[in-house]
Formats: structure tokens, C-alpha cells, sequence
């Protein structure tokens, strides 16, 4: 069988635009919206953002809810199970624990929110200069660290309060500042130490990029894909390390509740009255997760060698 | 033809690092002159001291001893101002294509860094006129202006950096082995690619390499390191044809030939040893331990750079008793 050569008349086209780039097609984005974009794509994450608005939300209405308030004691309702009136039931003083839970997620969310910004902020300023400076500079900073780490966080604690006065939420938030950047400067410097050599960070240096410049622009952004997990890691062992504060007398003064306090005192009946403990235990859990999960999908979307 | 101008000149300059055995010197005593327009083309093997010297011109080093003069002025002593001002006339491109881009930048933010360090543009659409015309320059496509890095090959992660040392109208380029990290074949496009640019924008390359076949297409002059000294340079032709050292033969030598017949019946120069320790280096000539020709004089003198013939330096006591390639 012989076979005849094809021609151009043997080909037509199967439809769509001819001559036209497909890259013309694609739209313009901005780097947040592509941030954006791809975080929604992770189902848990958003899910999880949902859930800490919701928590935010119950945190800020909750209490005026329902009739009672978080502070005065009813003896004729004391340790209900939850039911339609109590509807978290009541504590062994016949407080409503629907409204100690929101009115103690106040204080421990701020403190959350709060007592892990402000140190993971002084902590990358800090670290980011003692790395990208170096030398002498670096030395004394981490020497200061050093000595500073050595010293057990609750002697500086007692002396805050003893100074500002304990009881009041600044004053933690103050105080755990104070006592957590040493761990986010450690951890950024080491990460700028290792950024500042790459090509790229030198090539910001010779087209005249001065040191805020490059800082700024170069490092900060490659940091904080890696130091966000870590951040939202820790927010829930600031919320422990508030209750630890409030068991030993430091932390918000009773009758203001706090979650770690109410798990603490329930703790103490959770064989007889496993409510009052389980609920706040599981706000601290949901928060906790949350966080975690928010972190993990911001994490992958601020990297675009991550995205899809 | 006029005598081209001198545009950076380095006299003695010698850069040392401390380590933990002594004291590490990477450049030893250099004096070079790059003109206005021309590619001097700089090889030699790896840890000679190559991409010190270039970052020593980039004022990313401080030389310890000699100075680095651009446009006549000692670029040690700048003001603030004139510091920055030497940013935009000297620019670099880096050899790994893949470690030079940040990765949380569109390629177009990163063209466009030094613009906006220098605040050049007014407007957005001057600055997204300027970074496309740099695209278009250096071969690609506009469309590509808002892509992250990783998703380029290392050829067109390399014309981005091409565009990025661009974008300031530099009169200087330090090329770091820009096309050793490259395909072969990408080799050529670059090397073509940047020869355009210098004809169109009269830009002067220290082009570093130890790419010796590769260096020929581009290089004016060329000058050969080895332990952080100069030991020849010449115009490009006499490198090849006109050598005199015995480090520059062996260099040759170990180009291979693309006729596997030549290839076979060629004499090569072999090295014997190793490169000597840049820790505290040996007396004398720093090639005198490897140099099948050295002599009693080369174990204990350095020989000085001496023109053997108009803009031809060699650094060697015997290069009149050697025998002519």
C-alpha cells in the first residue's frame, strides 16, 4: 500500500483561539490574594479560622448571653449539670459557667494573642540585628541572652508584679514579654545567619540596599514562613503558662476567671462534677488546634514554592 | 584609535581572611586595570581568589592592604552618598542562579529592587515600563513579570539576574562564573546575550571563570590567578597563543580538544601536587612547588609582573629561558 505525504490541506483546526499567548490569559495577582487563594485551598485552615472567629465572637457576647454574671455566687444552684437555664451548668459556688468560660476566654485570649506577638516581635528585632550585625555586636546580644535564659522566668515575674502591682492583665502581658523573646531572638538569628550569605541577600547588599532595606525586604518576609508554626505553637503554652501564673497566686486575681483557672479549680472536683473541667479543658483544646492548623496553611500559602 | 580610559584600578590589593589555623590570604598583592568598555576575562582553578577579588571591587570586601580606585577615586574613601552612587555604577551577576533570586519575589520585584532602593521611577507605570523593556533586553517575556523564581529554568533565572544588574545603568558588571551553573547549550546563549548588552549599553565585565574555552568568546584581555596572585595577562589571543607562564600552559592544556584522534596523540601538561595551603603561604613564586621549570630563584624570590611585550604580563623569573608555545 503506498502511502500519500500529508499536506498542509490535510490539517484543520479543532477549534479555540489561534496566535493567542495563553500566558495573556492569566490574571494579575497580587501576592496577598495569591496568599489568600491558596489558603482557602486548605480545608482544615479555613475551617480553623472560622472557628477562631467564632470563639472571638462568643468571647465578646457570650456573657451578656444569659442573665447571671461571672462573679456573683448562688447557693441555691450550686455544681448544676448543664441544663436549659445554666446552660454550661454551675461551679461549687453556683457561679454560671457559661459565663466564666467567655468572660475567662477574655483574658486568656488576649493574653494569647498578645503575650505571643509582642515577645516574638521583640525577639525577631532583636535576633535580626545580632545576626545580620554580627560579630561584636552578636556576641554581646547573645551573651545577654545567655545570662538572661539562665535566670528562671518566675523571679523576674515577681519582681514585675511586685513593681506594677499583681492582678491585672497588662502587667502579665507585660511580664511575659519581657520573659519570651530570648527563645524567638535565638531561633531568628540563627535563621538570619544562615539567610544573610545567600546570593540573593547579596545582591540586595550590592545594589545598594542599606541594612533596614534588607532586613525588611529580604530576611523578615524568608523568616516568618518558618517562625510562623512556631508562633501559633506557642500560644496555647502561653495560655498554660497564664494558669500556671494564677495557681501560684500571680496570675488574674479571683473572682475574674481565666480558662486556666477554671480548669484548675475544677480539676480539683473532676471525679464528681467532670463538666466543670471538661469545658474549659476543651475550649483550651480548640483554640489550641485552631492555631495550630491556621499556622500550618499560612505556613504553605506564604510560600509560592508550596502553593499549587 | 585612542587609548580607552581607565574606568577601575587596582593597585596592590591584598584581601585576607582570619581562620583558625592563621590568617588566609585570598588575594595577594593584585594590580589590575579594567577599561571603559572592555571584558577582561579573570580564570583560574577553584579557591584562587577569584570571587574574592571581585567582591574586594564590589566593596563587600575590605582589602587589607592596596587600593581599589574607580573613575580615579579610592572607593575606600566614600562618603555615604558617593557609597550608594557606587552601587548603581557597579553591578553583579551571580554564578547560582538558583540562590541569587529571592524566592518570595516575582521576578519583576526583583528586576526592579534596585530601582526602587534608588527611588529612580516616579510612577508605577515608569517602573513597569522600566521592567519590562529590562525583560525584553535580556530575552524574556513579559508575560513572565509576576512569576515566582522557581518556576524558571536556570537559564531564564539567569537572564533575570542579567536584568537585575542591569536595571541601574551600571558602567561595571563583576560576572561571578555566570554560565558555570549553566547547560552548555544555555552556556552560549548567556555568553552571547551578555556581549549584545555591553555593545548596546558600553558596560565593562570582569568576567570570572575557570572556564578557559568559554572565556575566549567574550574576554578582550585576559588574566590568570593562582593563589591569589596574577601570574599572566594578555590580550585574549596571546593567552592562547602567545603564553609565557607555565601555569597558564597547564591551564590550556587541560581544555579538551573535540577531535578524539588529536585528543589522543597530544602531549598534555600534567600538575603534579596540589595547590598550596592560601594559610600561610609559601616563599617565593606561588607556583614554584607544582612548576616542572621552577628554579633555586623561584623557591626564594617572588617574581614581580613584568611586561614582556606591549600589554603583555607575565610573572615568572624564567619565562625568556622557556621555550615559546
Amino acid at each position: 500500500m503506498s502511502q500519500t505525504p500529508l499536506t498542509e490541506l490535510d490539517f484543520e483546526p479543532i477549534g479555540g483561539e489561534i496566535g493567542l499567548d495563553p500566558e495573556s490569559k492569566r490574571k494579575k495577582t497580587t501576592y496577598w490574594k495569591d496568599v489568600w487563594r491558596n489558603f482557602k485551598k486548605n480545608k482544615a485552615a479555613f475551617v480553623s479560622l472560622f472557628v477562631i472567629a467564632l470563639l472571638i465572637l462568643l468571647v465578646l457576647i457570650g456573657p451578656g448571653m444569659n442573665p447571671f454574671d461571672y462573679r456573683t455566687n448562688d447557693y441555691s444552684v450550686i455544681n448544676f449539670p448543664p441544663d436549659s437555664v445554666h446552660w454550661f451548668g454551675t461551679d461549687t459556688m453556683g457561679r454560671d459557667i457559661w459565663t466564666r468560660v467567655w468572660e475567662g476566654g477574655r483574658v486568656s485570649l488576649l493574653i494569647a494573642l498578645l503575650g505571643t506577638l509582642f515577645p516574638e516581635l521583640i525577639g525577631m528585632a532583636i535576633g535580626g540585628i545580632s545576626g545580620y550585625f554580627g560579630g561584636k555586636v552578636d556576641m554581646v546580644i547573645m551573651r545577654m541572652i545567655d545570662v538572661l535564659m539562665g535566670i528562671p522566668s518566675l523571679i523576674y515575674m515577681i519582681l514585675l508584679m511586685l513593681v506594677f502591682g499583681s492582678g491585672n492583665i497588662v502587667t502579665l502581658i507585660i511580664a511575659i514579654s519581657i520573659t519570651g523573646w530570648m527563645g524567638a531572638a535565638r531561633s531568628t538569628r540563627g535563621l538570619v545567619l544562615q539567610l544573610k550569605g545567600r546570593d540573593f541577600v547579596v545582591a540586595s547588599k550590592t545594589l545598594g540596599g542599606s541594612a533596614g532595606w534588607i532586613i525588611l525586604r529580604r530576611l523578615i518576609p524568608n523568616i516568618l514562613g518558618y517562625r510562623v508554626v512556631s508562633i501559633t505553637m506557642s500560644i496555647p503554652s502561653v495560655i498554660f503558662y497564664e494558669a500556671f501564673l494564677s495557681y501560684i497566686g500571680l496570675g488574674v486575681t479571683p473572682p475574674v476567671p481565666s480558662w486556666g483557672q477554671l480548669i484548675k479549680s475544677a480539676g480539683e472536683n473532676f471525679r464528681y462534677y467532670p463538666y466543670q473541667f471538661i469545658i474549659p479543658c476543651m475550649m483550651v483544646g480548640i483554640t489550641m488546634l485552631s492555631f495550630n492548623l491556621v499556622g500550618d496553611g499560612l505556613r504553605d500559602a506564604l510560600d509560592p514554592r508550596l502553593r499549587t | 584609535m585612542s587609548e580607552p580610559r581607565v574606568l577601575l584600578e587596582l593597585k596592590n590589593v591584598k584581601t585576607v581572611f582570619k581562620v583558625k589555623q592563621g590568617i588566609l590570604t585570598a588575594v595577594n598583592g593584585v594590580d589590575l586595570v579594567i577599561h571603559e568598555g572592555e571584558t577582561l576575562g579573570l580564570v583560574g582553578e577553584s579557591g584562587c581568589g577569584k570571587s574574592t577579588l571581585g567582591k574586594t571591587i564590589l566593596r563587600l570586601y575590605k582589602p587589607s592592604q592596596g587600593q581599589v580606585f574607580f573613575e580615579g577615586r579610592d572607593i575606600w574613601s566614600y562618603s555615604r552618598r558617593e557609597r550608594k552612587e557606587y552601587t548603581r555604577k557597579v553591578q553583579m551577576i551571580f554564578q547560582d542562579p538558583y540562590a541569587s533570586l529571592d524566592p518570595l519575589s516575582v521576578i519583576g520585584d526583583t528586576v526592579a529592587e534596585g530601582m526602587d532602593i534608588h527611588r529612580i521611577t516616579n510612577s508605577r507605570q515608569e517602573r513597569e515600563k522600566q521592567i519590562m523593556s529590562l525583560l525584553h533586553d535580556v530575552g524574556l517575556n513579559q508575560s513572565h513579570v509576576d512569576r515566582y523564581p522557581h518556576e524558571f529554568s536556570g537559564g531564564q533565572r539567569q537572564r533575570v539576574g542579567i536584568a537585575r544588574a542591569l536595571s541601574l545603568s551600571p558602567k561595571l558588571i563583576v560576572c561571578d562564573e555566570p554560565i558555570s551553573a549553566l547547560d552548555v547549550s544555555i552556556q552560549a546563549q548567556v555568553v552571547n546575550l551578555l556581549k549584545r548588552l555591553q555593545k548596546e549599553n558600553h558596560m565593562a565585565y570582569l568576567f570570572i571563570t575557570h572556564d578557559l574555552s568559554m572565556v575566549r568568546q567574550i574576554a578582550n584581555r585576559i588574566a590568570v590567578m593562582y593563589l591569589g596572585s596574577i601570574v599572566e595577562i594578555a590580550d585574549s589571543e596571546d593567552i592562547y597563543l602567545e603564553n609565557r607562564h607555565p601555569y597558564t600552559r597547564a591551564l590550556l592544556s587541560a581544555i579538551p580538544i573535540a577531535d578524539p584522534v588529536v585528543e589522543k596523540s597530544r602531549q598534555r601538561m600534567v600538575l603534579t601536587g596540589d595547590v598550596p595551603s592560601p594559610v600561610n603561604l609559601p616563599s617565593g613564586c606561588p607556583f614554584a612547588g607544582r612548576c616542572p621549570h621552577a628554579a633555586d630563584l623561584c623557591r626564594q624570590s617572588v617574581p614581580p609582573l613584568r611586561e614582556i611585550s606591549p600589554g603583555h604580563f607575565v610573572a615568572c623569573h624564567r619565562s625568556d629561558e622557556l621555550p615559546h608555545a
